[in-house]
């Protein structure tokens, strides 16, 4: 591949990141990375055949982001959407519970720690008592 | 065009994105640019769509063996990637293609009878 261009092979990586982060709202991982593997060879060949292209004339014949993501949100199957919605629920309410644990685990060590804390110290005499026979 | 033709083109667009690549591919194998580039042309411009877009339905397509993809080398010593058309995508593009004429017909002779009131003369 020559990049020789006015296109940067880091341009390309950020821009394939944009589409990989839109892809992923409605395909699944295997999925964006069999996309994204496409897409790369696509670009290849159109650098190849216009070795004078400028990045935003990569972006004008591939799409940005923003117009793949409206384009696929229409063309995915409703079926499909509904579960990544209702896995995206999941995720939620997971998160949600691991993080009531967590609070709840960190209360009950504060509250435990205070405790032994107050134990320790009413354990310690505050003064003794020395006989002197 | 006007603002609100365009719209309808892009609605229209989206939904018809699957049948219009497997009709290109039915024609014969292509590379992703010269899919671009034959839709263009064949649509006089119309169906102008960016590449990136055909390829999720391209990759949903070769997930259900409709297509394969062939990696060839040109005579200037460039890999393009043929997308072809199997003989499951030609059954499933006809049926598309059936239920798209219909859909079309039918929403034609809607178009037209709303033409035809419009210029009867009121009694």
């Amino acid at each position: 591949m020559n990049h020789s261009t006015n296109i940067r092979p880091k341009d390309i990586r950020y821009y394939l990141k944009d589409i990989k982060k839109q892809l992923l709202l409605t395909h699944s991982r295997k999925e964006t990375t069999s996309i994204i593997e496409m897409l790369q060879v696509s670009i290849n060949e159109f650098i190849e055949d216009n070795p004078t292209a400028t990045m935003e004339d990569l972006k004008t014949h591939f799409s940005d982001y923003t117009s793949l993501n409206d384009m696929e949100l229409y063309n995915i199957d409703s079926k499909i959407l509904e579960e990544k919605l209702n896995y995206s629920k999941t995720i939620k309410r997971i998160a949600a519970v691991i993080l009531f644990l967590v609070i709840l685990a960190f209360i009950i060590y504060v509250v435990l720690y205070v405790k032994s804390y107050i134990d320790v110290q009413n354990s310690i005499p505050a003064y003794e008592v020395i006989e002197i026979k | 065009m006007n603002k609100n033709e365009e719209a309808m083109i892009t609605k229209l667009k989206r939904s018809t994105t699957e049948v219009l690549l497997l009709s290109l591919l039915s024609q014969k194998d292509m590379y992703g640019y010269q899919l671009t580039a034959e839709m263009k042309q064949q649509s006089n411009g119309l169906c102008n769509y960016n590449e990136t877009t055909f390829y999720p339905i391209l990759n949903r397509l070769l997930n259900q063996n409709m297509i394969s993809m062939t990696r060839m080398i040109t005579d200037q010593q460039r890999v393009r990637v043929y997308y072809h058309l199997e003989e499951s995508g030609k059954e499933y593009y006809e049926d598309l293609k059936r239920a798209c004429r219909l859909y079309m017909t039918t929403i034609d002779k809607i178009l037209s009878s709303t033409e035809v009131n419009n210029n009867e003369p009121f009694n």
